[in-house]
């Protein structure tokens, strides 16, 4: 496990911790460099792990609550420019 | 966490087991292994169902009928009348309460869930129960073996419990997946609409400043101020006393430059000034269609993605191709094709996985088909296929010279060549070099118009023209930089969606990695425990298979590390199918007792129908004693299912010890009902009561003769009286004899010996009293035909000889503290 840690440049899953708590440790890990990012997963994840009988609608759904993040963050980027 | 051992199983109306109004009644017990046995036909397989459906919610037998076949109406009884109902007891290892669950489904399929002994949340419960180990039965070791190697690898993950790790890995990659990236989010249309924004105003810009320059005779400051151009341009032409009056109320932007014409007119009449007007504002038109240096970057841009689609589609064959490279794929993803590593079309194996070069195939199809969709949004977008189509109108191109409806069809349309680019920019030049002519052309016209009109007026008219032109431009250029305002956003909606691009692709990336990682670390931890299982399982050291894990992949491989003295030969392809279930088995009872999950039992359907003797023996023993409570304390409760004939004596054999608990099913389904055989006692008993006390002696009689029979059979089990080696085979109608005889010679063979363990009174009353009425009652009647001269007194005093009979084998056991009435263990010892 040490040797994964180091080629993937930090992250590796904690074998004594239940799957859920080894996704919300990988979420913790994505939310060093991208919060926002790593909490949209968090809050919508449900949407991709209940929805495999239709994954490709299950996608959709998913990056449409993306799409309202990345909107938003667009909006205000385009305002700061001026 | 606590965890559950399975302590009971109620069920009625349920798949082949009727039991109307009176349950099938099984009792596990949590410190022993269990198994029930019934011969084919008595509803076993009903019982693994009946569990399956009330853990995990459905039956996969069902499940694969087709819609036609109507599974739904196959969950309950057909024979029975009311709703199917299964009630489940648990019991913590903690020492709390027992869980009670009643799961039922109504005739018409509707299931319900509840707990009579007040569980809050009953199918929550049971769906924590639903770990993949706790049901195991033999199409389960089949398919783990064979599976394609990416199915065994997720479901080898599902039974590590890292299932939910598998589905959150596959969902990332469906995230990251570039394709549905760019349908997802737009990205090439937004950047399509950037550039094209961004060259549209770049162009306006240019036009403006020539326009300003040729008016005003400077360039326009930066940043560029309209309403300053406005009211210089306005300032400019009000200055002129022709036009004061035109421009007294009005300035560039809302003037009527028909009046302003009309007043120079005035002042001098001519229509040769109006075709001056008039040529001056095609001057204008034409100068504004000049090739500009930009046109040549998206000319290369268009060439590259030629180029780039060309190479992809190099290693294509066509769409026919395509079909089959997407057919192979979805074999070599499916149940039908074992061998990952054998191509399912050619049958050779390449030294590359065959999924990975179909892979790579479909890839180049893929990129193909992309790079073809920016070539169309880049002809669409460009500014010299724009400027072309206008040069054709206002050069009036005669209707059998239009190139461009042509070129427009093989971009949009088609597949366009290279050739067809190079005729493109051919054309563009040949419509620049009639576009320079037109303007050569023009400006003659308009030298020889100017000598012919006063040189003041014709000045006069060339800068209204340059004005109108420029107020032009001004409103075209303020909406450039309006949309370049969208612009801004449109390049943070890039940006923002690039960036998120990136970070699900890395996401996914890493947390495959991360996953594949762990699950080959499980792999190797839990190598020594299963192998070691597998060996205690088929003795055969020469064989040793193993499971080869990746670390970059969900694949999981078998393997054999030992054939005999052979190296790197197929694990599947030599493996007899005992030796893979054995292996199966071991690599999934290994799984099991890592697992600290709610089920603390593991059920087993005829998990031994490919095993031998020798091996069905060997895998009881390791359930015994390595994988089942109470010799492994940390181990499972272990339920077995099976219809075998020779592990029935095994069995047998062990049922009366502490280590292991055995019923058997007897009974009629699936009209009738299923027992155990204790139920079946008291319910024979029960019964013939009720036929005796009625008068209805023929109808108690078949009763009595089970009864009696099942009371003997179990005093022999029980005191482990020898019989003789054909007693199994004898008449069955001399069972009560037979079974008479073998108890009175082991009696009479301790008597003799001095060793007889029971109390003098019990060895005389069987002697004197309860052997010779059963004889004299039944034996010497039934077995001779003639018991229909017995009066149902008769009778009913048989039946309670021979519980009297029983319990002279019995005594009161207060070893535990509470004093119980149980069989001694043999004729010579108490216990």
């Amino acid at each position: 496990m040490e040797d994964t840690a180091a080629h993937d440049g930090g992250f590796s899953f904690d074998p004594s911790l239940a799957p859920k708590e080894n996704v919300e440790l990988f979420l913790d890990h994505l939310a060093g460099s991208e919060p926002e990012f790593a909490q949209l997963l968090r809050n919508h994840a449900h949407i991709l792990v209940e929805g495999t009988g239709n994954r490709r609608s299950a996608r959709q759904e998913f990056n449409q609550e993306v799409l309202s993040l990345l909107e938003a963050r667009a909006r205000s980027a385009a305002e700061e420019q001026g | 966490m606590t965890r559950y051992y399975l302590t009971r199983l109620q069920i009625e109306g349920f798949r082949g087991i009727n039991n109307e109004g009176a349950p099938l009644d099984l009792r596990f017990k949590e410190t022993a292994v269990n198994s029930v046995w019934a011969a084919n036909g008595l509803g076993k397989s009903s019982i693994y169902e009946a569990l399956s459906y009330a853990i995990r919610g459905s039956i996969p037998k069902l499940d694969r009928l087709q819609a036609a076949e109507r599974p739904q109406d196959y969950y309950c009884n057909r024979f029975h009348q009311s709703e199917a109902v299964i009630a489940l007891t648990f019991k913590p290892d903690d020492g709390g309460a027992d869980v009670v669950i009643e799961v039922e489904r109504s005739k018409a399929g509707a299931r319900s869930v509840s707990s009579s002994s007040g569980h809050s949340d009953p199918e929550a419960f049971l769906r924590d129960l639903s770990e993949d180990y706790a049901l195991l039965d033999y199409s389960t070791f089949t398919s783990f073996v064979e599976d394609s190697a990416l199915d065994r690898g997720r479901a080898f993950s599902s039974l590590l419990g890292m299932q939910y790790l598998s589905v959150f890995r596959q969902a990332l990659e469906q995230l990251a997946h570039r394709r549905n990236l760019e349908t997802d989010f737009g990205l090439q249309q937004l950047q399509q609409q950037s550039q094209s924004a961004s060259s549209k105003l770049a162009t306006t810009t240019a036009e403006l400043r020539s326009a300003h320059e040729k008016l005003l005779g400077s360039l326009p400051s930066e940043p560029i101020d309209h309403d300053a151009i406005i009211a210089a341009g306005t300032g400019a032409l009000a200055a002129i006393d022709v036009l004061r009056s035109t421009f007294e109320d009005h300035d560039l932007s809302t003037v009527d430059f028909e009046t302003a014409l009309v007043a120079i007119k005035k002042a001098e009449g001519s229509e040769k000034r109006e075709r001056l007007a008039q040529v001056l504002r095609l001057i204008s038109s034409f100068e504004s269609l000049a090739s500009s240096d930009a046109d040549k970057d998206e000319q290369d841009r268009l060439a590259r993605l030629l180029a780039e689609r060309d190479a992809a589609l190099e290693g294509t064959r066509g769409p026919l191709s395509q079909r089959m490279y997407e057919s192979v794929k979805a074999v070599l993803e499916s149940a039908e094709w074992p061998d990952d590593e054998r191509c399912p079309v050619c049958e050779s194996v390449p030294d590359t996985p065959p999924a990975q070069l179909v892979e790579k195939k479909i890839q180049n199809y893929s990129t193909a088909s992309s790079k073809q969709r920016e070539i169309v949004a880049g002809w669409n977008g460009a500014t010299w296929v724009s400027r072309m189509r206008q040069l054709e109108t206002q050069l009036a191109v005669a209707e059998g010279e239009l190139k461009l409806p042509h070129l427009d069809t093989t971009f949009r349309q088609r597949t366009p060549s290279d050739g067809d680019l190079r005729t493109a920019v051919d054309y563009a030049a040949t419509l620049e070099e009639k576009r320079q002519e037109r303007l050569a052309t023009l400006k003659g016209d308009k030298d020889s118009l100017e000598k012919e009109i006063p040189p003041s007026l014709v000045t006069l008219t060339e800068q209204v023209e340059a004005a109108r032109r420029l107020r032009d431009l001004v409103a075209t250029h303020r909406s450039a930089v309006a949309k370049g305002g969208e612009l801004s956003l449109v390049k943070a909606r890039i940006a923002q969606r690039e960036q998120w691009s990136e970070f699900i692709t890395r996401s996914s990336g890493l947390f495959g990695r991360a996953e594949a990682e762990l699950s080959k670390s499980v792999t190797a931890e839990m190598e020594a425990e299963y192998k070691s299982m597998y060996g205690a399982i088929v003795r055969n050291s020469d064989v040793l298979p193993a499971l080869d894990k990746p670390s970059d992949s969900e694949v999981l491989h078998l393997k054999l590390d030992r054939f005999f003295n052979l190296e790197g030969v197929s694990a599947r392809a030599l493996l007899s199918e005992s030796y893979r279930n054995a292996f199966a088995i071991s690599v999934f009872l290994s799984a099991s007792l890592r697992k600290s999950a709610p089920p603390r039992f593991v059920i087993l359907d005829d998990v031994t129908s490919s095993f031998d003797a020798g091996h069905q023996w060997n895998l009881m023993e390791q359930l015994r004693k390595t994988v089942g409570v109470p010799v492994n304390p940390d181990g499972l409760q272990v339920i077995v299912l099976s219809h075998d004939g020779l592990l029935e004596k095994y069995f047998d054999k062990l049922s009366n010890t502490q280590e292991w608990h055995h019923q058997k099913l007897h009974g009629s389904p699936p009209t009738g009902a299923v027992f155990t055989q204790a139920q079946q006692a008291d319910r024979l008993r029960s019964q013939a009561e009720r036929f005796l006390q009625a008068g209805q002696t023929a109808q108690a009689e078949p009763l009595i003769r089970q009864y009696l029979e099942y009371k003997l059979l179990q005093v022999i089990t029980r005191v482990r009286i020898p019989v003789p080696l054909d007693f199994a085979i004898r008449n069955d109608r001399h069972m009560v004899s037979n079974c008479l005889e073998a108890i009175n010679a082991a009696l009479d063979l301790h008597d003799a010996a001095g060793s007889l363990i029971l109390e003098p009174t019990q060895r005389s009353d069987l002697k004197n009293t309860h052997v010779p009425t059963i004889v004299a009652n039944w034996v010497s009647h039934y077995e001779t035909s003639v018991s229909s001269s017995l009066a149902p007194t008769v009778l009913l005093g048989v039946l309670d000889s021979i519980d009297e009979l029983a319990d002279c084998f019995r005594f009161d056991d207060s070893a535990s503290g509470a004093t119980v009435r149980t069989y001694y263990r043999s004729l010579d010892r108490k216990v």
